[in-house]
């Protein structure tokens, strides 16, 4: 019985991750597909977006059959109620990423005029990976660098809104400036999901959020 | 073992304290029997010789009786109960004309039987005397049967057992410690000598199968370090993966390749240790039985991954994963491609030259002077396209890296001497002097290719340079190694282009390929050749302010 338990726990645990490298893969397109105005990496944003979407449907069906089968407690509870919350983060980044691809096709492949902006999407990424790694490797340390991550992202998101006020006051491309300011935001928001992530992999590691706070469970 | 050797022990106990109890009261209750009955028979004889003829000493006995448990009974001689001890009444009872002791006694005179009650934990014998008056006396007494009697002594017999089992299991459970004992000191893993004779095969046997199991362990673990050592040692990376994805084996190349930091790869999950959706793909492909190859780029280095299955007992058991560094391959495939394309291009544009011109001169061939002209033109373009063939033959011929053709000693000095005769005019065009230094240095080398390279490099510089420039030459032996210096005060080469002029087609500045003439093959060939003399080049350039190109021969 134990035994079968561990395995669909393994089960679960993979199917995570694999979801977890799906929304790593999603962002590095819808990254491509900005600053290449690649068309194939585009479309596979949005092939990929479905993909995330039912595995999403997937793992929390899994986790559902494991609380009523198997009525977990203690760790083995906060894995599978992590992992439904997880999943709707991640999913949300799926979003996020397919958003992003599909203002390109309306920016038509025109330079962007913020410069830092490939760097903001570096840097949203690196924090999806980090807190996906952290989850795979139950590291606590990678869990609070993607914490303090988050506050880099808001920084050159700030950034990005007053140097686009102020190309708006110059009379410049105003769709192209309000297209830069969604899709900064939208990687802004994937900065959020992914600390929300690492929040979840916090709990699921000690069982409480954010450095601490008690969760009665 | 202990336990049924204990139980055995135990159920022996008891078998043998029921059995002794049950014979022990049988033996007993049959004495005691035969005792009451010799004692019943007198008593009955007693009364039966005060009784006879007096009927009053026989209301008298009864009187006397009254209280014993005996039961006295005086039967007529038709059978019916004329005085009974038991009840005041004895018109009441049934004749007992039909008792087997009153019918013996009227024929024989005595009479006796034993008869066991119905509800069989009571006997009473009864014995009957035939008086002379022919009625008939009988006395019964009444014992407790055989199994009255054992049940009655069971408690006893019970407290027995029990005071038996206690002691029996104690003891049982030391001698039972005492056996096994011995079974339990046997060393498995060297077992020589058996306790008990009945052990010996058995040990023996242990013996033997020990000897052959190290064997075999030996000969796997040689086997595995072999097959270990080996797959280390492969630049491929390989990995064996079960059919969920978890890791069976890794090399050394594959946890470099998937830039694994963790030692303990085997076992975990593949998507733990790298998550590339590609490669994940891969394996979920061959994984589900299907052969698959892909081309993945991780960490700047381009990957041709191969995964197939690996058909075992079960229908999917797993699959290998097989990658192989081609970043090299695809560069020079690149290369190649480049090549003939340039190759082809290169060519063209003379010929269009030609077949324009020649075109022109069929058409218009009236004016002598213009005819001239175009046939010079021609000329001009023939004499590159063919410097341009010679070029590609060379490097060809340098591509295929054959065999060195003789080797001779050529003496750097009097070559680069040689060459500033031949370059006399263009420098003289270009106003640019030419100065050769040094000291007569021999090296060995292919008289002909050392000359193609030097010239190569005195061309170019003598053709990017500027107007008054100079071109220095020096030749010299440092101790060390021997070096061929060719300095210019040219236009210099931008430092993104320095890793690339080498390469065949590659010009600075495509604008002025056609002005300074050249093939775009010159530092190529230049490369190749120092290649085949193992010599390196080293070049230094400032923008704009000339170029320095080192050829560094090794000493003989």
């Amino acid at each position: 019985m134990r035994k079968t338990f561990d395995e669909q726990l393994k089960q679960l645990n993979i199917e995570l991750i694999a979801m977890g490298a799906m929304c790593e893969q999603v962002i590095k397109s819808a990254v491509l597909a900005l600053f290449g105005n690649s068309e194939e990496e585009r479309h596979r944003v949005l092939v990929l977006e479905v993909e995330i979407d039912q595995k999403e449907r997937d793992i929390e069906a899994m986790c559902m059959r494991l609380l009523l089968r198997q009525q977990p407690v203690a760790r083995d509870l906060r894995l599978i109620s992590a992992a439904m919350k997880m999943i709707s983060d991640m999913e949300r980044i799926g979003d996020q990423a397919a958003d992003i691809a599909e203002i390109t096709k309306y920016m038509q492949g025109k330079p962007i005029p913020i410069s830092y902006l490939g760097t903001m999407a570096e840097k949203a990424s690196k924090m999806v990976t980090d807190s996906i790694t952290s989850f795979v490797e139950r590291d606590m340390e990678l869990v609070y660098s993607v914490y303090d991550q988050d506050d880099a992202v808001d920084d050159l998101f700030c950034r990005v809104k007053q140097d686009l006020a102020v190309l708006l006051k110059e009379q410049q491309d105003a769709e192209l400036c309000i297209d830069c300011l969604m899709i900064a935001k939208y990687l802004e928001r994937i900065g959020d999901h992914a600390v929300n992530v690492a929040e979840w992999v916090e709990f699921a590691i000690t069982g409480s959020h954010k450095k601490g706070a008690e969760v009665g469970v | 073992m202990k336990r049924k050797i204990n139980l055995s022990l135990c159920l022996v106990c008891v078998v043998v304290v029921l059995l002794t109890a049950f014979s022990v009261t049988a033996l007993l209750y049959n004495d005691y029997f035969e005792k009451t009955k010799v004692t019943l028979r007198g008593d009955a004889e007693y009364v039966a010789t005060a009784t006879q003829g007096n009927a009053e000493y026989a209301a008298y006995v009864k009187k006397v009786l009254h209280t014993t448990p005996d039961r006295i009974t005086l039967i007529a001689p038709d059978g019916s109960v004329l005085l009974d001890s038991n009840t005041d009444h004895p018109d009441t009872l049934e004749n007992h004309g039909d008792r087997p002791e009153f019918i013996e006694a009227v024929q024989s005179g005595r009479g006796e039987r034993t008869r066991v009650s119905e509800t069989l934990d009571e006997q009473t014998f009864y014995y009957a005397i035939c008086l002379d008056d022919g009625s008939v006396l009988r006395i019964g007494r009444t014992t407790g049967s055989m199994l009255a009697s054992f049940l009655s002594a069971m408690p006893i017999i019970l407290g027995c057992l029990a005071l038996l089992l206690v002691l029996g299991l104690l003891l049982s459970g030391w001698m039972t410690r005492r056996i096994v004992a011995p079974i339990n000191d046997i060393d498995l893993e060297n077992a020589d000598t058996a306790p008990y004779d009945e052990l010996a095969p058995l040990v023996e046997r242990i013996r033997r199968q020990n000897l052959h199991i190290s064997e075999q362990m030996e000969e796997l673990r040689v086997k595995e370090h072999e097959f270990s050592s080996l797959a280390d040692n492969m630049s491929e990376g390989f990995l064996m993966l079960n059919s969920q994805g978890d890791v069976l084996m890794a090399n050394k190349s594959a946890k470099r390749i998937l830039s694994l930091k963790r030692e303990d790869v085997v076992g975990r999950n593949l998507l733990e240790l790298n998550r590339t959706l590609a490669l994940q793909q891969l394996v979920d492909s061959a994984c589900a039985g299907k052969k698959d190859s892909t081309l993945l780029t991780l960490e700047g280095r381009e990957y041709r991954l191969i995964a197939g299955p690996v058909a075992g007992p079960a229908a999917n058991s797993g699959a290998v994963l097989l990658m192989l560094d081609v970043t090299e391959e695809l560069a020079r495939e690149k290369l190649r491609k480049e090549f003939s394309a340039n190759v082809s291009h290169e060519l063209k544009t003379p010929l269009t030259v030609i077949s324009g011109f020649a075109e022109l001169l069929s058409k218009n061939s009236s004016d002598p002077q213009e005819a001239a002209l175009f046939a010079e033109k021609i000329y001009t373009e023939c004499g590159r396209l063919i410097a341009l063939v010679e070029d590609i033959i060379q490097i060809s011929y340098l591509d295929e890296n054959k065999a060195l053709p003789r080797t001779e000693p050529v003496d750097l000095l009097k070559l680069a001497e040689e060459i500033a005769a031949s370059l006399e005019p263009k420098c003289t065009l270009k106003h640019v002097t030419f100065t050769v230094r040094g000291q007569k240095t021999e090296v060995l080398g292919v008289s002909p290719l050392l000359h193609e390279m030097v010239y190569n490099l005195c061309e170019n510089a003598v053709k990017y340079n500027v107007k008054n420039g100079t071109v220095d030459v020096l030749v010299q032996d440092t101790g060390q190694d021997i070096r061929l210096e060719v300095k210019d005060t040219g236009i210099g080469i931008p430092e993104l282009d320095r890793e690339r002029v080498f390469e065949r087609f590659y010009r600075v500045d495509k604008s002025r390929s056609k002005a300074s003439g050249g093939t775009g093959l010159g530092l190529a060939i230049v490369k190749h050749g120092a290649l085949v003399h193992k010599a390196r080049i080293k070049l230094t350039s400032k923008l704009g302010s000339g170029t320095t190109a080192t050829l560094i021969f090794p000493k003989p």
